[in-house]
């Protein structure tokens, strides 16, 4: 009965580290996807913001012009 | 059948199944105990697998923190075409997860001559997912990283690209690789029949590439090369460079060249377009290199701004007849006034009283004929001929920046040097590695400040009333320098009378400095003046940095005006 047992008990402790390597083997993988998915993030808001692009989408599609250097207004404060 | 018989059959039959049972046996013995660790080993290695895990390669920012070159995790999908079962099957399965074309996949699947082919190199990684979870077999995944450049063409000769193996081919890209590119780690792992992971046998963990972040800031970058691809197409010109630097540090803010190249589409792009001509390419400098000849003879004492001499309308050095550019009779000019009209005549009468040899040592302390140090792979030397290889004619032809070579690099330092006060800096690019700064040597003054003072006041009166009008900006001093020299022609080895190179060298705001600001046009057509064609390119890049670095202007206006 004693084998029994201690037999009973190597093999749930078995099942058990094999369901543990299963789930850190999905954890895993989740992690891959998830450092892939913020890589391609990073990489669409990089491109999104490139200025050439925003100055493009400004001028051509909502008219906006470049601010006049000489309009600029520059206000000395006092220390 | 006699009862003897019978048992000895039985006994016959007992003999055969112990003498089975023994065979078994000693097999059992043989493999399981004598030769067990090598098949358990054997077993092993049937369900390991050492997966590698590259090393994410570091991004390049710049100065903003906006990046300029990333890594994007990708996965490369090949296959073992003798593995493979159904052809047809798994090209339509991997056309549609990986947004290929059936017939392109089709004839690699069916070529049963080699093991292994490529089906998509760096493909997104949802669909090879998509795909690998099918389970078909003779496919084969594994990650990449792919290097793309969110802002295109911007700095893109200056930044360089990766080539597929993700190694740095050009520019910065290459030059720092040990820096970008880290190191990659595995993991071995046991998997069952069905692929799923039992076990993580051992594991060494990936470094990813150090962080670089640059001196170069994005939207002067990007504006630079727009104005200077304007250029090149309003002038119908080959090329053209420009760099933008902070003179007190040598950190390089913008270094354009036009035409430009996406850098996501390297391989699509000839050769002479991904070249950095700021820093590769010589050119005869022209006008802008009197200011070396003036500083000189200042800091040697051999003439003060306002000496004068009596200019006649040639001069006659060795067998050579110089002339001015712009005809003009006999005149009385001073120092200033050499300066401000760009009078070859005028100069060439300083260096004379300066004399060769001195000459060549301030060509030297200038740092012209050798390299700048710029952190920047392939850098030209540029050439000026050594003191004892001078020619009779040749103090007519240096001293106006003829029989002379220079990068724009090397002639941007040179005016820095004039606008900090004295001090030839290194120029930069790269400002930290992973968040520390990049120590740099302190500068080594060059001429003194009251001459740089002088030199810059001097400067100023080219941008008022010499040769750089075009180059004034309102509401700001400017100083600067025009430079029209002429190319030697490649077929009949003289100095031609259609290629030009056209440049301008100015700084900003001329009071106290904030740029120095360097724009070579080469070979413009129709106009060819560094006045006209360069000095318009200057004035624009300056404007646009003097307001998106908030440098307040510097210059009185007229009563009445905004601002």
């Amino acid at each position: 009965v004693l084998l029994a047992v201690l037999l009973a008990g190597v093999v749930a402790i078995n099942v058990a580290v094999l369901g543990l390597n299963l789930q850190l083997d999905e954890v895993d993988r989740e992690r891959t996807e998830l450092e892939a998915d913020i890589a391609a993030l990073r990489s669409e808001i990089s491109t999104a913001s490139a200025t050439a692009r925003i100055e493009r989408l400004a001028t051509k599609e909502l008219g906006l012009v470049q601010a006049d250097p000489e309009t600029t207004v520059y206000v000395q404060l006092k220390r | 059948v006699t009862r003897p018989a019978t048992n000895r059959r039985i006994v016959l039959l007992a003999v055969l199944f112990v003498g089975l049972l023994g065979i078994t046996l000693v097999r059992a013995f043989w493999i399981q105990v004598l030769n067990g660790d090598a098949y358990a080993a054997m077993a092993v290695r049937q369900h390991r697998e050492t997966v590698v895990v590259p090393a994410a390669r570091g991004t390049i920012y710049d100065r903003n923190g906006e990046p300029l070159a990333i890594g994007r995790p990708t996965t490369t999908v090949f296959a073992n075409p003798r593995h493979v079962e159904r052809p047809q099957r798994v090209a339509l399965a991997t056309a549609k997860a990986l947004d290929l074309e059936p017939g392109d996949v089709y004839p690699l699947l069916v070529d049963r001559s080699r093991g292994f082919v490529y089906l998509a190199r760096k493909a997104d990684q949802l669909g090879a997912e998509r795909l690998e979870d099918l389970g078909l077999a003779g496919l084969g995944f594994f990650p990449e990283e792919l290097r793309t450049y969110p802002q295109g063409p911007v700095a893109a000769q200056v930044i360089g690209f990766a080539g597929m193996d993700n190694k740095g081919l050009e520019g910065l890209e290459r030059s720092l690789e040990k820096t970008l590119a880290g190191k990659p780690g595995s993991r071995t792992i046991v998997k069952d029949p069905s692929g799923r992971v039992l076990d993580v046998v051992a594991t060494r963990p990936e470094a990813p590439g150090r962080n670089v972040r640059l001196t170069i800031d994005h939207q002067i970058q990007a504006n630079a090369e727009d104005i200077l691809s304007e250029t090149v197409r309003q002038y119908g010109a080959r090329a053209a460079s420009a760099i933008v630097m902070d003179p007190y540090s040598g950190a390089v803010l913008a270094m354009a060249v036009a035409p430009g190249f996406n850098a996501n589409r390297f391989a699509k792009t000839r050769a002479d377009r991904r070249r950095n001509r700021a820093v590769t390419d010589t050119y005869e400098p022209g006008s802008t290199f009197k200011l070396v000849t003036i500083a000189a003879a200042l800091e040697e004492g051999v003439v003060s701004p306002g000496s004068t001499f009596r200019l006649e309308p040639t001069i006659h050095v060795a067998d050579r007849v110089i002339r001015e550019a712009h005809v003009r009779g006999t005149e009385q000019m001073s120092v200033r006034s050499i300066v401000e009209r760009s009078s070859n005549i005028g100069t060439i009468t300083i260096a004379q009283h300066l004399g060769e040899g001195r000459l060549a040592d301030w060509i030297d302390r200038f740092g012209f004929g050798s390299k700048t140090g710029i952190d920047f792979p392939g850098e030209s030397e540029g050439f000026a001929l050594p003191p004892d290889e001078w020619s009779g004619s040749t103090i007519g032809t240096v001293p106006i920046g003829h029989g002379i070579a220079v990068t724009p690099i090397q002639m941007a330092r040179a005016y820095a040097a004039i606008a900090n006060g004295g001090v030839l800096v290194t120029p930069h690019l790269i400002q930290a590695v992973d968040g520390s700064v990049v120590e740099r040597k302190r500068g080594q003054r060059v001429v003194s400040r009251a001459v740089s003072t002088q030199m810059l006041s001097m400067l100023r009166g080219v941008v008022l009333e010499g040769t750089g009008t075009e180059a004034a900006i309102p509401g700001y001093t400017v100083a600067g320098k025009t430079g029209t020299a002429a190319k030697i022609d490649p077929e009949t080895g003289r100095y031609s009378r259609s290629r030009y190179v056209a440049s301008f060298v100015g700084m900003v705001p001329a009071t106290k400095p904030r740029l120095v600001i360097m724009v070579m046009v080469d070979e413009p057509a129709g106009a060819i003046y560094g006045g006209e064609v360069a000095a318009p390119a200057f004035k624009q890049i300056a404007r646009f940095n003097l307001q998106h670095l908030e440098v307040p202007p510097d210059a009185r206006r007229p009563a009445g005006s905004p601002g």
